[in-house]
């Protein structure tokens, strides 16, 4: 029977419900509604035929290559690519993945600050990258190390702080019944070059880090030294396993693997992007620093191999606001100049979102750039409308329009000051 | 029996090639078909995106967690590299293009109550025609949950937008495309 005037309708849940994707109660209630109501089947009707109108809007030309011939082509690429287990890329040659590590011993599982007395050296390296090298020089606000929920950060004008928590994921590396909690906490002195704090490995509960660091920033590497017996180290490399990040995507989440071979390694990902690899080498002697050369592996194919360090095609006649400009660390370029004299240039920078924006926003304001004023119509004017992803900035006569989606997606849009020639 | 995908995936992780090669024939398809209409059917692009995205699940299987299941951790790299691949396509005129279809999908929205499809006569072909009006953002909300299989909430993973997005976008999605129908439901009677 059909109530001509039922209390309310359901229309917002409609799709969901004949997705089959509302719980039980809230499809009962609907479904109770959809008796009453002629209007509400009516919609349904039209939700039901949404499989088959997508499948007549994605429907692929045959003449299109079948996944079999896809697959010659592609199996050719994998012979030139490892797969990184873990996420780990292999940029360095102290990341040799071994197999996986036999259960901890019970040594490992007791691993408490108490047994960590100040016997052999052990050192600490952590081969930078992009982004977070530059957080380590000082020149990047907190956010450029990520939005790990336990991993904080803070730079000040007396200099920069970084705590970092980092948690397993069900089977402990120290203890397989509990979680591992891993805690670095590094400060640098005012205006120095160096730093100090202390990491922590913990089965179970996080506590405070016992462990004294002492860091010194070489160039564009932080060495990390500090002394803990050779028993413990044992310990600590033979419970060796690789450990879960502990976020979704879109959060940033440190994920370390630890190594018979006492090698401590990991990325920092965003979603599927890896944007800083790092190796911590314990118990060995310290080497002298090497200059990253690792790419960001993710670029989309079109942009240059090598890197720019500033805006190609910039040196115009009338002004060189733009030329002056630096990029970030390891920063790849792909022109995608338009029409009329707009200037498009992409790019693909290692690194994190927050890290990009924040060393472009120095660079610019350094430059003598301000944001403009968002309604502000006079000129000069910015080539794009800004959205949430876009500031427009101006320099004198000049304006540029900075899109930062990704690190690996971002872009300055302008007006060619010489145009037309 | 076929193994899970997880499964695969584990093997992936140690270079196993044959794992990987049933992994691609599994999602080929359904990654093509992604892949070709948001690319605009430009055939090299649309190799190039397919190669980085089956390129990037077997760099990074490795790092699967299995927060979320194998599907959307895929499509979600599938999306990001559409994503890379549209902005070589067209640059910044499709992010404008993008914004300025949402906000008339919203504006379409406000005014829907009167909407009804009563006399609508609507088929498959009408639907889709109707679909293509629609804004990307809202059009693709519909497809991973329609078409996909996708619930809101791996939907939001592959976004990279909160779960409470998704469902507004759904109900944007759903009073816009009301109207259109109408609209063209109309259209067709006075034709």
């Amino acid at each position: 029977m059909t109530n001509p005037n039922p209390s309310r309708h359901v229309g917002d849940e409609l799709p969901l419900y004949v997705a089959g994707q509302l719980a039980p109660t809230e499809r009962a209630a609907i479904e109770a509604h959809l008796r009453e109501c002629a209007a509400c089947r009516r919609e349904c009707a039209m939700w039901q035929l949404m499989p088959d109108a997508f499948a007549t809007l994605n429907a692929v030309p045959k003449a299109q290559p079948t996944s079999s011939a896809a697959w010659n082509t592609f199996a050719a690429r994998l012979n030139d690519t490892s797969p990184s287990p873990n996420g780990v890329h292999t940029m360095s040659s102290t990341i040799d993945m071994p197999p996986r590590a036999p259960a901890p011993s019970q040594t490992a599982r007791t691993i408490r600050p108490n047994r960590w007395p100040a016997v052999a050296a052990v050192v600490l390296v952590i081969a930078l990258m992009g982004g977070l090298l530059a957080f380590f020089k000082g020149h990047l606000p907190p956010s450029s190390v990520g939005t790990h929920p336990s991993t904080t950060a803070t730079n000040t004008p007396t200099g920069f702080n970084l705590s970092g928590t980092w948690l397993g994921n069900g089977a402990s590396d120290l203890n397989p019944n509990q979680q591992d909690c891993y805690r670095i906490d590094l400060t640098q002195a005012p205006g120095a070059n160096t730093l100090t704090g202390s990491f922590g490995a913990f089965a179970g509960t996080c506590g405070t880090p016992y462990l004294p660091l002492h860091g010194t920033l070489h160039g564009s590497h932080l060495q990390l030294s500090s002394a803990v017996p050779s028993s413990a180290q044992a310990a600590l490399t033979t419970g060796a396993s690789a450990m879960q990040p502990t976020s979704s995507c879109g959060a940033t989440t440190l994920d370390l693997t630890f190594h018979p071979s006492t090698t401590l390694s990991g990325t920092i990902t965003n979603c599927s992007t890896v944007a800083i690899t790092f190796t911590l080498v314990i118990g060995m002697a310290p080497t002298p620093p090497v200059s990253p050369t690792a790419a960001p592996s993710l670029c989309p194919t079109g942009y240059s191999t090598s890197y720019v360090t500033t805006i190609p095609g910039t040196n115009f006649k009338a002004t060189n606001v733009y030329a002056l400009l630096s990029l970030p660390p390891q920063t790849r370029f792909a022109e995608s100049d338009a029409l009329g004299g707009v200037r498009m240039k992409l790019f693909c920078s290692v690194g994190m979102t927050a890290a990009i924006q924040a060393f472009i926003t120095s660079q610019l304001t350094q430059r003598g750039w301000h944001l403009k004023p968002s309604g502000d119509q006079n000129p000069p004017r910015c080539v794009k409308a800004a959205n949430q992803f876009s500031q427009c900035w101006q320099n004198g006569a000049y304006a540029l329009y900075l899109y930062i989606h990704t690190a690996t997606d971002w872009s300055i849009v302008f007006e060619d000051p010489d145009y037309p020639a | 029996m076929e193994p899970p995908d997880p499964a695969l995936l584990e093997r992936i992780a140690t270079g196993d090639q044959a794992a990987m090669h049933q992994l691609y024939e599994r999602y080929y398809p359904r990654l093509q078909r992604f892949v070709w209409h948001r690319l605009h059917g430009d055939v090299s692009l649309v190799e190039d995106a397919l190669q980085e995205i089956f390129l990037s699940v077997w760099r990074f299987a490795g790092s699967f967690r299995g927060q979320a299941s194998v599907a959307t951790w895929i499509f979600q790299i599938a999306y990001h590299q559409v994503a890379r691949s549209q902005r070589r396509q067209h640059g910044w005129q499709l992010v404008e293009h993008l914004h300025a279809d949402e906000d008339r999908d919203r504006d379409d929205a406000l005014t829907e109550a009167a909407v009804s499809l009563e006399d609508a006569v609507i088929d498959r072909l009408m639907l889709a025609q109707v679909l293509r009006q629609l804004s990307e953002k809202h059009r693709e909300v519909l497809e991973f949950v329609f078409y996909y299989g996708f619930a809101p909430d791996e939907v939001a993973t592959i976004l990279g937008i909160p779960p409470g997005t998704v469902k507004s976008r759904i109900s944007y999605a759903r009073r816009a495309l009301l109207r259109l129908l109408a609209e063209a439901s109309a259209q067709e009677v006075q034709s």
